[in-house]
């Protein structure tokens, strides 16, 4: 009942002033991320963690469900030709500053992406976006050059978010700190590095009485400190839980892990390109070298699976239960190699970042390996020359972990075709290639899982990746806590509450 | 000598220690029960027990084999740093002081820059730029070191200079090198020494830092900053891992610290 | 002042050779800011266009004259990353480091002089004893391990204090305190361990002096020749060591920081230095260095004025 006249009384945005006038505390959740965001601004945002305040701060104009189905967002979609994309918008919306979200609005955020003078590092999520012509007032046409399947998702994603035009030119360079959008929660403060707080806009498309009154975003870069401030109530949400600590948690009844499988895979690519691994039998040796499971166990401690493929278990309809291909045995490695001429151990070097998971993956590969008749170095780089390193090729064997798309082509297309962006094995297989491209324009599903189930078997034949599991992604909450968890790992919490 | 710093009890201490550490990175590998690379996925972060006398690391590997293992390398890199700044920065320090003028302006000046510079952070760009190894570790350390023992080199060779014996000397017709050869080198040499000695304490902190931040050692060869940064993912789990490496450091470096301590108590009559 | 003077002017090559290297260093080490920032999945495109913003497609040497030639009118230029200002950043970051500095120092402070005169004024007892085991011990032990272990006893085994993050004390005191209260103690432990030696020696220097002896010889209590008398001269060499403590603090900082993400200089350099952010990086890095040289001359002056013997001889 009490419950009931609070929430009657919270209802209207006028009785909420007043009642924080009386000094009620606002609802404040209580968040703890990985790091604190670079920038606010979607049109520059490329650290993975910074999603985590984007999806609560910034709309898109389609949404994406937990399963990969694309509903409206702040637009309807329609595709009456192939290479015409109609958005409309729904009417009376407004940003956090009042200015309306409309045709013109939409057009003149699409372009700033698109323009090469803004640099913005969306631009080549648009594929063959040619114009954005405004043809009524909430009616917006994307006019492609080649048909693009994926643009729907696209707009799903940080290329989809929109933003105060108005608010883009009043504040210059600034924007990046006080950026303006139209989702759920508006900036209310930002103390870099220390608290990132956000507060209930009432203008939100879903209705304004929603999640809570306040969102504050602590950046804790420690997981052990995140977990501990969780366990003592500091905090009531923190991302990127330690698959160490899942067991020990099963007896805290205060606090809740959940868990999903991701979209991505963590697979580690083998350099195609230079001796040893230009053989494809000693690349299928180090792959019969490795035990998946005892990393599975060891390192990721039971959670997420082994990875055979890079379909991911969190695209249902793609992904094959029963894929098995011919998995760690050490004596097939041996053999393998004695058929590739090598009897001395053969030296080879494993180039990971300092993350302590991917040294631990590191670790046991080397152990496993030099078993099975290789000689393993393992080379630690810091995070930032990752990228040089497998873009240069200069490596063996390089971790090259993916976060994933819900669409089986964002797994394979980019990264088995001969010139995609993250083929860094260098590897060239053209039936791929082509399996693939039929399999990214084919409309039918079971014709297109079919040609991506040849494409995974294929793959284990050519071994120009190591597959080795596909991380859970594991969040935790208080237990009163309700809120939705997605495959991408991102929060949207305009439907937390507590229970 | 030797026998009166052993009969204090605290430089005694001190020896004690490092004899210890010592002991343990020449003898430890062939006495510890298990290889320090030798994994075991079946017995991953076991507590301490008869079997594993400092328990197991998350990879299954023998706690106390991979400290003994990672003597060797903290005393290597330690002694290593230190000699080799000490090869470099004494000689410049020396020939700074004992010249003086312009030569010790443009030497002491360059000094000066290294030293203004934060040396977690220049030891942490060299070993950026170099990549992460053993030997570049070495080399960004002795890099920090350096200035320091220039400026102690030079201050000596500053206040021999101008004392009678060297005037003598240099009356009697001997060049400058011969004179820092046979003359200020041996009456500067154990300030030098001092320094040196408390520098290996710091050198080896300064290592276990860079190993913690994942630029050091490279693994899985064992060192004690090294095991520290992988246990901090397990202290809710496993704290005996962050307990011994951290425990192993302290002892080392307390060791140095005592018998630097007594050095200077030695070599310093004024004190 | 003509001798301050003409060491404020020596200091000038040092701060150039340190622009110098710093700048060296950073275009040295592989990766560029473009590529930290972009990631995983850059458009070839981006990269070009970002690169030819930031002039990053430069020769070195024009880009080190660009950036100097700013630097002598006073401005840092932008960071890469975040687009701000890099003397506001650097400056932002200043603050919480010039606090836990000074926590540090309070409670080091607090420590290390009570703790050094009574070993001094109690020499070879028990007491002397412990404040040498103290002392060794504090000066033996890597911060971030002390850190750790703070953590692990006050935060995690006993949630009584938060083990990381700021909270600026204007926002609200008492939970600034309570961040500050585990970095402040792993940074002043080191600094207390230095300068309760420094005490116990400069105290025991100034107990053997003649008119300590006299003093004692015209029956004043050992209590009041200490406290009274010994104090203010012996206090001379810690304020030196302190004012060295306090130069070293900029750099030394990083580790504390790192463990307890403390958004101070330290880390922000670190921080950098990982993202390649050259402006940040070197701008950090000068006024580091820049406050070092300028606390130790500082130093330097404040002993001469602290001892007129000092002054005569010079």
């Amino acid at each position: 009942m009490l419950e009931m006249t609070r929430r009657a009384l919270l209802a209207t945005p006028v009785v909420l002033a007043a009642g924080a006038a009386l000094g009620q505390t606002p609802k404040t959740l209580t968040i703890g991320v990985v790091s604190d965001p670079v920038t606010l601004d979607p049109a520059f945002s490329a650290s993975f963690f910074e999603n985590a305040v984007f999806y609560c701060l910034h709309e898109t104009l389609l949404v994406a469900a937990p399963d990969g189905s694309i509903s409206p967002g702040l637009a309807t979609h329609s595709n009456p030709e192939p290479m015409r994309h109609v958005l409309t918008l729904r009417p009376g919306l407004t940003y956090h500053d009042g200015t309306p979200v409309d045709a013109a609005s939409v057009k003149a955020n699409l372009d700033r992406y698109l323009d090469p003078a803004t640099a913005s590092i969306r631009k080549a999520d648009f594929g063959p976006l040619a114009d954005v012509v405004v043809t009524g007032p909430l009616v917006v046409e994307l006019r492609m050059s080649a048909p693009y399947a994926p643009l729907p998702l696209v707009l799903t994603n940080r290329a989809g978010m929109v933003v105060s035009m108005a608010a883009v030119k009043r504040l210059g360079a600034d924007f990046a700190t006080q950026a303006v959008g139209c989702g759920p929660y508006k900036l209310r403060s930002w103390t870099k590095n220390s608290e990132l707080v956000l507060e209930r806009f009432d203008g939100y498309w879903r209705g304004p009485n929603h999640g809570f009154d306040r969102l504050a975003f602590r950046p804790i870069p420690d997981e052990t400190v995140r977990l501990a401030n969780l366990r003592s109530g500091t905090l009531q949400l923190i991302d990127a839980l330690p698959p160490q600590s899942v067991a020990g948690l099963a007896q805290d009844r205060s606090v809740r892990v959940s868990q999903m499988p991701s979209l991505g895979f963590n697979a580690w690519s083998f350099n195609v390109t230079r001796k040893p691994f230009d053989d494809p039998r000693v690349r299928r040796a180090f792959a019969a070298a490795v035990d998946p499971s005892v990393i599975q166990r060891v390192v990721y401690f039971g959670t997420g699976e082994v990875a055979h493929g890079p379909l991911s278990p969190a695209v249902g309809w793609a992904f094959d239960k029963a894929y098995a291909p011919p998995g760690f045995d050490p004596a097939r490695a041996k053999a393998l190699l004695a058929e590739a001429g090598i009897t001395a151990p053969l030296p080879v070097s494993i180039t990971v970042t300092n993350s302590p998971q991917m040294v631990r993956i590191a670790q046991v590969a080397q152990a496993q390996a030099n078993q099975a008749g290789f000689k393993v170095e393992v080379k630690q780089i810091d995070p930032t020359s990752l990228i040089t390193v497998l873009r240069q090729r200069d490596f063996d064997i390089c971790m090259s972990p993916w976060s994933g798309r819900y669409d089986p082509d964002g797994n394979t297309y980019f990264w088995f075709t001969k010139d995609g962006p993250n083929n860094f094995a260098g590897y060239d297989n053209p039936q791929v290639t082509t399996w693939l491209q039929q399999a990214r324009t084919e409309a039918d599903q079971a014709k297109r899982v079919d040609l991506y189930h040849k494409v995974q078997d294929q793959l284990a034949q050519d071994a120009p990746v190591l597959f080795l599991h596909f991380d859970a992604i594991i969040q935790a909450s208080s237990a009163k806590l309700s809120w939705t968890q997605y495959p991408d790992a991102v929060w949207r919490l305009y439907d937390a509450k507590l229970v | 000598m030797l026998r009166r710093l052993l009969i204090a009890p605290r430089s005694a201490l001190g020896v004690l220690l490092v004899t210890i550490t010592l002991f343990a990175g020449a003898f430890g590998p062939a006495l510890s029960p298990y290889g320090p690379n030798e994994p075991d996925f079946a017995a991953t972060l076991s507590p301490p027990s008869a079997t594993h006398w400092l328990g197991t690391d998350d990879l299954g590997r023998d706690t106390l084999s991979r400290i003994l293992s990672g003597a060797r390398v903290s005393l290597l890199v330690g002694v290593v740093s230190v000699a080799a700044g000490l090869l470099l920065g004494g000689p410049i320090g020396l020939v700074a002081g004992y010249a003086g003028g312009w030569t010790d302006s443009v030497l002491m000046r360059c000094m000066d820059v290294l030293l203004a510079f934060p040396g977690l952070l220049l030891a942490l760009g060299i070993t950026a730029v170099l990549g992460a190894s053993l030997v570049n570790t070495v080399i960004a350390i002795a890099a920090v070191n350096l200035p320091v023992l220039a400026r102690v080199a030079r201050g000596q060779a500053m206040s021999v200079r101008s004392r009678e014996y060297i005037t003598a000397e240099r009356a009697l017709g001997f060049g400058s090198a011969t004179i820092l050869w046979r003359c200020v080198l041996p009456n500067t040499a154990s300030p030098i020494l001092v320094q040196a000695s408390l520098l290996l304490a710091s050198s080896i902190i300064t290592e276990a830092y860079l190993s913690f931040l994942g630029l050091g050692v490279q693994p899985p060869t064992p060192s004690w900053g090294n095991m520290l940064h992988d246990a901090i993912g397990f202290l809710d789990q496993a704290v005996w891992l962050a307990w011994f490496p951290g425990i192993a450091i302290f002892i080392t470096v307390l060791g140095f610290n005592l018998l630097g301590d007594a050095l200077r108590d030695q070599l310093d009559p004024h004190d | 002042m003509r001798v301050i003077g003409s060491r404020l002017l020596s200091l000038l090559p040092v701060l150039f050779g340190l622009c110098l290297l710093s700048f060296a260093l950073l275009a040295l080490v592989p990766g560029d800011p473009v590529t930290a920032m972009l990631g995983m999945e850059a458009d070839p495109a981006a990269v070009a266009t970002l690169r030819a913003k930031f002039a990053l497609d430069q020769p070195l040497p024009v880009r080190f004259i660009a950036w100097f030639g700013h630097v002598l009118i006073g401005d840092l230029g932008r960071s890469i990353q975040t687009g701000r200002p890099v003397t506001a950043t650097v400056l932002t970051a200043l603050v919480p480091t010039l606090q836990l500095g000074l926590a540090a120092l309070v409670v080091s402070l607090c420590i290390a002089i009570p703790a050094g005169i009574i070993a001094a004024a109690r020499r070879n007892s028990a007491a002397d004893m412990a404040v040498s085991i103290m002392a060794l011990t504090g000066l033996s032990l890597p911060s971030f391990w002390l850190g750790i272990l703070l953590i692990v006893a006050l935060s995690i085994r006993l949630p009584l204090l938060p083990s990381s993050g700021y909270v600026p004390v204007l926002t609200d005191p008492l939970e600034a305190l309570r961040h500050i209260i585990l970095p402040a103690l792993t940074l002043g432990a080191g600094m207390a361990a230095a300068t309760m030696r420094m005490t116990r020696a400069a105290m025991l220097d100034v107990l053997s002096m003649d008119y300590i002896r006299t003093a004692r010889a015209k029956g004043l209590s050992r209590r009041r020749v200490v406290w009274r008398h010994a104090l203010r001269n012996a206090l001379l060499p810690v304020v030196t060591l302190v004012g060295l403590q306090l130069g070293q603090l900029l750099g030394g900082v990083v580790i504390t920081e790192s463990v307890f993400a403390w958004p101070g200089i330290g880390k922000l350099t670190v921080d950098a230095i990982f993202a390649r952010d050259y402006p940040v990086v070197q701008g950090a890095i000068l006024v580091t260095a820049t406050l070092f040289v300028l606390t130790n001359l500082a130093t330097d002056l404040l002993y001469t004025v602290l001892d007129p013997r000092l002054r005569v001889r010079r």
